[in-house]
Order: structure tokens, then C-alpha cells, then sequence
């Protein structure tokens, strides 16, 4: 029955207020003072704005039960919110005290509508059965005696719990009104008796008892036994005497007038009517100050609903979009992924050819082939001689058959010097015979080199990454792993463990 | 009673409608207060664009003012009395200005700003206090002390609405038919009648309701008139003379026909049920009580109309925009999802198309790497 956060004791207070409703509203008043709102949760401090409210309401003060039910509410809570039933549950309350009968009644419709999704356990003082007890009730004021009584039934079906008992007895007031606007007046009566059995083990609860003997005095006067009828209503109006239940004694004092005129008691008569008539004047004045109230806060209650209308459009077109987008990396990812595995692997594949080539070479460090790469060289005209050209083609062959790239302090600079030549003209050849730049040229024969000195000799396999990266003269171990893997296509380590498992 | 009040402000104005503006589009505004406030809030923005006339433009001012306090829009209406008031103040003419205020004093009255109505009526008074002793003068004053009289008898304070209303009826028999005087005294008699019953004494108030009642039938104002009978008629209730007050009722009934007040019909139902149930007419009493119930619950109910009618067009049209919205929500995530799922296949394949290729070379690369090893 409780929600997590809220201490016993403030429950206890809300439980106690709720009843105090019935034995007097400043009474309730005086018990909320207790709670401190601002500590509690969004559902307890509703709890408590509605009892706030009904107290307001049967105490008369409708603008300010107003504000308890609404202003409080709007500005605290969202609509996504479980709790916005005991919002749209308050306004239809309002909106019925205040005759806007059509927008009570359509709210209610709504709430009964939505009840199959009301959280039973989340609203202690049973709201489903109180939401069809409202919507009862404005089938009533439409003289849809069946509707009425069919939702008043359903109403019933929901009390289980010895705390229900005021709802039950307030259901079977409802029932009573039912019996008296459809002229049953037999029925009426017995249910006013059975209501004052029910009522007799708890007589605090003098609002229900007054309303009970107002409709007791109300079927008497139908019975035409109009002393009898003047006894009741006397009765409860003298239980009324110390509480502050203004609309309630109101309508004693219309039904007493009513009683003292056919007894021809001028002076009762005059009374009551004084009374009654004052006391209304005074109620419909707060009902239309409570009705100002009203449309500004209909209008914050309406933009709070579009606003959350809104949100929720835009969470849920993020969460769609945000769905479409998630699955959509996977597999851009994915396909990534693979793109990049496709391009390592063709680098090695690539590497591996290349060595073929160059274990090759190094086997046969004495055949000579410049002849071939004449050949090749008439692809594109060049600016240089030809002899100069195939000079330095010889002397590149050389240099990649010796051990001397290794050497880091090989620049472009030396090797031309080397070369006896200028570097225009080196970096010229180097880029076309071997189609890349001299760095690239350079790295190449380096990780070649290392590469072939892993797998021949298997002593290397032993050897740190960092020294292989010195022996081929890099001047550092990340610099020498990024080649590694820019001309194989894996990293020294993978190469190294590949080699091992072989 | 506020209904009454509004008749009083009416005839205040008949005097002088002459021009060429359009009586009847403003008549049918006027309908539409209560019923279809928007209707005549549109109209009477319409009949504004061509008005120059002070006196129309008042009329007008008041028109849309009421509109609004009907859709309760108290903000909104008052603007439109700040008008009048702004408009008082442009105009010399004291006369013209008078009329004026004296229309804006009634306006706050009518929202229920009594300290506002006092600052106006104290204005006014002072400047009707200067004019020569005219018709005009002794006629204003009159209606001065007498809407004083009224906001005191709002506040159910009968002693001092009496005198004031007493005062403002003195002044006003002095002015023969002048503006409607005459109409206008029954209405003052009326309430002052009322303010006697409600001061328990009796004969009094039978008086003055007679009064209102032959005033009334003097000048043919047949729903004042029927005013008058009733009020008569509940102090007879009182008195216990209940086949006369039905008598009266009965009369009051025949005059109200034509009239079709839900005031005034609520009232009469009332008296009869009343006075029925006293004389022990059970069948009568049923009948009227049943009337009386009807017609209070339509009257609440009429009263409350504009303001029903304004939620729920909030209502519905916030419902049409949230099913728009839902429907947006719809196209929009159906947008996302197509071009989503295009976007998925096209990379799906491009992920397949990748995979084969890569694992045929990762063979190749087995069959190398064996051939080097």
C-alpha cells in the first residue's frame, strides 16, 4: 500500500487526515500541518493536495480547494507520470462542485476509460473505486439513472479493505440519491436506515451521518410527514453545529424552509430562508471567484498536456532515431571492420609475394638482372641520361643487396651522395622505377630485411621488439611498429607469433 | 439581479442611437453575449473599424467587454473598460463624459470591483456636482447614488443600499421620462423593495414592489413589470398569503412570455412551487417544483455556456494537435525507419561483399604463407 520513499508516520497523518475529512475539514487542516510537503514524493504530496482540497470543497472555499487540486499539481508534475490520474481525478472533482457538469463528465468518462492501467497499489485511498464513484455521480446530475447505478456497482466491486469503508458509505448515499430522483422513496429509505446502522460503530464521522439524515428528512418530507421530516433535518443540522461542512448545512437550511413553509411555521420558514438564502449568495460568490480561478489554471493544465504531448513526441522520434542509429553503426562497424581485415590481409598477402621475391634476391646476390629493368624503364620518358639513369639503377641494387640501409643515419642526402649523384635525380628514379617515395623506399627494405632476418634465423624470434626496431634502424620502437604493419599488414608481434607457431 | 442591472444600463443608452450606425448588427451582437460570445466579439470588433462616434463607440466598448466577462476573461475585458476610460478622458463635452464613466462604473460593478466603481462614481459625482441644475444633472446623480445603492446590496449591506437607493430615486422623479427615467425608477423601486424583505419588514417592501409594478406598467416595461409581481409575490410567501402570491405569480407569468429571462422564470417557478406546497397542492407543487429545478439548472447552465463552450474548443483543439503531432510522430518515424533500413541493407551487403572477398584471401594468404615457410 505504500510507496517506497515515504516514512509510517506520514502515512499514518494522510490516513488520519482523510478520515478527519468526514468529522470536520479544519480538523484535516490542522493534521497536514505535520507533513512537510516539499520532503515528501510527488505521489504523497498529491495525496495530500487532494485531501487539502476536499477539505476546501466541503468546507465551501472553492478557490482555494481549487489551487490545493491543480496550481500545486501542474507545477510539479508530468504527465508521463503514473500519477497524473489523481490530477485529472482533482479537476473532474472541480470542474462537477463548480457546475461545468459536461467537462466533469468528460473527464471522468476518460479516467474510467483508463482505469484498466491505473497501478491499484500506487493510490492508497482506493482511486479506482472513487473514480467511478465521480463518474457515477455525473451520470446522475445527466439523469442517466442506469449508468449510474451500473458505475456505482463497479465502484462497489473495487472495496475490499475495511478502509474502504467511507466510500462504501458514500456509495450507498449516492444510491440513495438514485432511489429519491427515481421517485423510489421506499428504497431510498431502507438504504437511509441501513446507512445508519453502518454509521452507528463510527459516530465521528458527522458529515456522512448529516448528509444521511438530510436525505432521511429529504424522503420524509416526499412522504409528506413533514415533522418527522423537520426532526431529521434538525438533527443533523444540530450535528453539524461545531464543523465548518457550509454547502452541507446549506442544503439542510433549503430543505428545512421547505418543510417549515408546508407547516405553515412562517417564522421556522423565514429563518431557514434567510439562511439559506444568504449562505447561497455567499457559496456562488466563491464559486464564480473559483471559476476565474479555474480557466486560468484549465489553460496551464492544457499547455501542460500538449507540453507533455510534445516531450513525448520528441523522446520517442530520439528513441527511434537513436534504435535506427545504434543498429546502423553496428553495422557500419562491422562493415569496417571487415573493410580494414580485407585491406591488412591484402597487404600481407602483398608482403609476403614482396619477400618471395626478396629471399630471392638475397640467394642470389651475384645474378645480375638491370637488363629487365632497362625494359621497364622505357615507360616514361625521362629527363635524365640514360647511362646516369641505369648507373644509378646498379648502384640502388647494390645498396639493397648490402646491409647499409640499415644504417639510420640513411638519408636521402647520403645515399645520393653515396650514389654520386644529386638527390633530385635519386628521388626522381626511386619514385619511378620503384613507385614510391624515397621514405616509403627506404622503410620497405628495412622491414624487409627484418622480416627475413626473423624467419631465417629463428635467434631473432627471441629478441625485443625495441632492439629489432634498432638493429633496423629506426629510432624508435612505435615508429618501427607502425612501418611494420603499414608494409605487412600486421605488427611485429602477430609476424613474431605466426613465425613461433610454425 | 445582474440581469437587471444590464437592462438599467440599456436604457440609460436609448436616448440617443440616431446616426447612421447600425443598430440591428449590435442588436444581434448583444444576443449573442451570453450564447456565442465569439460571434459577438467578432462582429462588434468589425462595427469598431468604422465608428468615430463616442456614444457607439462606448456602446461597442461595453458590447466586447461583456463578451468577455461572459467567456470569463476578466483580464481581457477589463482592457476594454480601460478604453472607456482612456476615452472619457479625451472628451470635454462633461455631459458626453459622464455618460461615459457613468458606463464604466456599471462595467466595474458588473465584474464585482466595487472599490473601483466608487473611485469612478466619486469622479463622477464631482463633475455632475458642477454642471448647471439641469435635467441631466438631477438625472445622474440619481444614477450615481443609485448604483452605489446597488453595489452595497451586492454586498448584502440593505441599510445603506437602501438610502443610497432611495436618494437615487428622489433625483430621479424630479426628471419626468427624461432618458428612460421612468423605466429606470421601476428598477430602483424593485430594488429597494427587495432590500426591505430582506430586512424582514414587510409591508415595506410590499409597497415599493407596487410601486415598481405600476411604474413599470406606466412606461410598458412588461419584463419589469413581471419583476415587480414576483418580488411581491415571495413577500406575500413570506406572509403566508400564499393564493394572492400565486395570483401575482400567475400575472407575472403572462407579462414574462414575451420576455423568455431564465431569471425571471426560475424565480416564478420557484414562487409557485412554494406557494403551492404551503397550501398543500401536491400535484401543483410537483409540477412547478420540477419547473423550478429545470429552469435553475438551465439558468446555471446558460450562465455557463461561453465558459463550457471555451474549454472545449481548448479541449479539442489541443486533442486535434496532439493527434496531429502522433500522426507527425508517425510519417516521421516511418521516414527513419525506411531510410534506415536502406541504409542498413546497402551496408549489409557492402559487409557480405567484404567478407567473401576477405576470405578468399585469407586463403591466399594461407596458400603464401605455407609456399615462404
Amino acid at each position: 500500500m505504500t510507496s517506497a520513499q515515504s516514512s509510517p508516520e506520514t502515512l499514518q497523518l494522510l490516513d488520519k487526515a482523510y478520515k478527519s475529512l468526514y468529522e470536520n475539514p479544519d480538523k484535516s487542516f490542522q493534521i497536514l500541518q505535520n507533513i512537510d510537503e516539499n520532503k515528501e514524493s510527488p505521489v504523497i504530496r498529491q495525496r495530500l493536495q487532494i485531501i487539502l482540497a476536499r477539505a476546501y470543497n466541503l468546507k465551501g472555499d472553492y478557490s482555494k480547494s481549487i489551487e490545493q487540486a491543480l496550481d500545486k499539481n501542474l507545477n510539479s508534475e508530468s504527465r508521463k507520470d503514473n500519477s497524473y490520474f489523481y490530477a485529472d481525478f482533482a479537476l473532474s472533482q472541480q470542474y462537477q462542485t463548480l457546475r461545468l457538469y459536461s467537462q466533469s463528465a468528460r473527464i471522468s468518462r476518460n479516467l474510467v476509460e483508463k482505469s484498466g492501467t491505473i497501478k491499484k497499489q500506487q493510490y492508497p485511498e482506493n482511486l479506482l473505486a472513487q473514480i467511478y464513484q465521480l463518474n457515477a455521480s455525473n451520470f446522475l446530475i445527466q439523469k442517466k439513472w442506469k449508468d449510474a447505478q451500473k458505475d456505482l456497482i463497479v465502484s462497489n466491486s473495487y472495496l475490499k479493505n475495511p478502509d474502504d469503508f467511507i466510500i462504501s458509505v458514500e456509495n450507498m448515499i449516492y444510491q440513495t440519491l438514485i432511489y429519491i430522483s427515481q421517485n423510489q422513496i421506499d428504497k431510498a429509505e431502507k438504504t437511509c436506515h441501513e446507512i445508519t446502522l453502518k454509521l452507528s460503530n463510527t459516530p465521528q464521522y458527522i458529515f456522512l451521518r448529516a448528509f444521511n439524515m438530510d436525505n432521511l428528512g429529504r424522503i420524509y418530507f416526499l412522504k409528506k410527514d413533514y415533522p418527522k421530516s423537520a426532526q431529521n433535518l434538525n438533527q443533523a443540522l444540530e450535528l453539524l453545529r461545531n464543523s465548518s461542512f457550509d454547502p452541507l448545512k446549506n442544503k439542510i437550511y433549503e430543505d428545512l424552509s421547505k418543510n417549515y413553509l408546508a407547516l405553515k411555521n412562517e417564522e421556522q420558514y423565514q429563518k431557514y430562508y434567510a439562511l439559506y438564502k444568504a449562505e447561497t449568495d455567499r457559496l456562488d460568490q466563491n464559486k464564480k471567484d473559483a471559476i476565474r480561478n479555474l480557466i486560468r489554471l484549465n489553460e496551464q493544465y492544457e499547455n501542460k498536456r500538449m507540453e507533455a504531448a510534445d516531450r513525448n513526441f520528441k523522446q520517442s522520434l530520439l528513441i527511434i532515431s537513436g534504435i535506427c542509429a545504434a543498429v546502423l553503426l553496428i553495422v557500419i562497424l562491422l562493415s569496417f571492420s571487415e573493410h580494414r581485415k580485407g585491406k591488412s590481409i591484402q597487404k600481407q598477402i602483398s608482403f609476403y609475394k614482396q619477400q618471395q621475391t626478396y629471399v630471392q634476391k638475397f640467394e642470389t646476390q651475384h645474378t645480375e638482372k638491370t637488363e629487365k629493368k632497362e625494359t621497364e624503364s622505357l615507360k616514361k620518358p625521362l629527363l635524365i641520361s640514360k647511362e646516369k639513369e641505369n648507373d644509378i639503377l646498379t648502384r640502388l641494387e647494390e645498396f639493397e643487396k648490402s646491409e647499409k640501409f640499415l644504417n639510420r643515419e640513411m638519408s636521402l642526402a647520403v645515399l645520393a651522395g653515396q650514389m654520386e649523384t644529386n638527390t633530385k635525380y635519386l628521388s626522381e628514379i626511386i619514385n619511378k622505377y620503384k613507385e614510391k617515395n624515397y621514405n616509403n623506399y627506404i622503410n620497405e627494405l628495412r622491414i624487409n630485411y627484418i622480416a627475413y632476418l626473423l624467419k631465417t634465423d629463428p635467434s631473432y624470434l627471441n629478441y625485443k621488439v625495441s632492439y629489432l626496431a634498432e638493429k633496423a634502424g629506426f629510432s624508435s620502437h612505435s615508429a618501427f611498429t607502425t612501418v611494420f604493419k603499414a608494409v605487412t599488414g600486421i605488427s611485429p608481434n602477430t609476424y613474431i607469433q605466426q613465425l613461433t607457431k610454425k | 439581479m445582474k440581469r437587471l442591472i444590464f437592462i438599467l444600463t440599456l436604457f440609460s443608452f436609448t436616448g440617443f442611437f440616431k446616426s447612421q450606425y447600425n443598430e440591428v448588427l449590435y442588436k444581434k451582437a448583444l444576443s449573442d453575449v451570453y450564447q456565442n460570445p465569439d460571434n459577438a466579439l467578432k462582429s462588434a470588433q468589425e462595427m469598431l473599424k468604422k465608428e468615430k462616434d463616442p456614444d457607439h463607440l462606448i456602446k461597442l466598448y461595453k458590447l466586447i467587454s461583456h463578451a468577455y466577462i461572459s467567456k470569463r476573461d476578466f483580464d481581457k475585458s477589463l482592457d476594454w473598460v480601460l478604453k472607456m476610460q482612456e476615452l472619457s478622458k479625451t472628451i470635454t463635452d462633461p455631459e458626453q463624459k459622464i455618460r461615459i464613466m457613468n458606463a464604466v462604473a456599471i462595467q466595474y460593478q458588473q465584474m464585482g470591483l466595487y472599490s473601483k466603481t466608487f473611485e469612478i462614481l466619486d469622479d463622477t459625482f464631482k463633475i455632475c456636482s458642477q454642471l448647471p441644475d439641469n435635467k441631466f444633472k438631477q438625472y445622474y446623480l440619481g444614477l450615481n447614488y443609485a448604483i452605489r445603492g446597488l453595489v452595497y446590496k451586492n454586498q448584502n449591506n440593505n441599510e445603506l443600499a437602501l438610502e443610497k437607493l432611495s436618494l437615487g430615486l428622489q433625483y430621479l422623479t424630479k426628471v419626468g421620462n427624461y432618458e428612460n427615467a421612468v423605466a429606470n425608477s421601476s428598477v430602483f423601486l424593485y430594488n429597494i423593495g427587495y432590500c426591505y424583505f430582506y430586512l424582514n419588514r414587510y409591508a415595506e417592501a410590499e409597497r415599493y414592489f407596487q410601486r415598481s409594478a405600476a411604474v413599470a406598467k406606466s412606461v410598458d416595461a412588461e419584463s419589469l413589470e413581471a419583476f415587480a409581481y414576483k418580488g411581491l409575490s415571495e413577500n406575500y410567501t413570506v406572509l403566508g398569503k400564499h393564493n394572492l402570491a400565486i395570483q401575482l405569480l400567475q400575472k407575472a407569468v403572462n407579462l414574462s412570455k414575451k420576455v423568455g429571462d431564465l431569471v425571471l422564470s426560475e424565480g416564478i417557478f420557484k414562487g409557485f412551487a412554494d406557494n403551492y406546497l404551503a397550501l398543500q397542492d401536491w400535484n401543483n407543487y410537483e409540477v412547478y417544483n420540477k419547473l423550478y429545478i429545470e429552469a435553475k439548472f438551465a439558468r446555471e447552465q446558460s450562465e455557463l455556456a461561453s465558459l463550457n463552450k471555451s474549454i472545449d474548443i481548448l479541449n479539442k483543439d489541443n486533442n486535434g494537435k496532439i493527434e496531429a503531432e502522433k500522426n507527425k510522430l508517425r510519417i516521421a518515424s516511418a521516414l527513419i525507419i525506411a531510410v534506415s533500413i536502406i541504409l542498413f541493407i546497402g551496408f549489409l551487403l557492402r559487409f557480405i561483399r567484404y567478407r567473401k572477398h576477405n576470405k578468399a584471401a585469407a586463403k591466399e594468404l594461407n596458400r603464401i604463407n605455407k609456399i615462404t615457410s
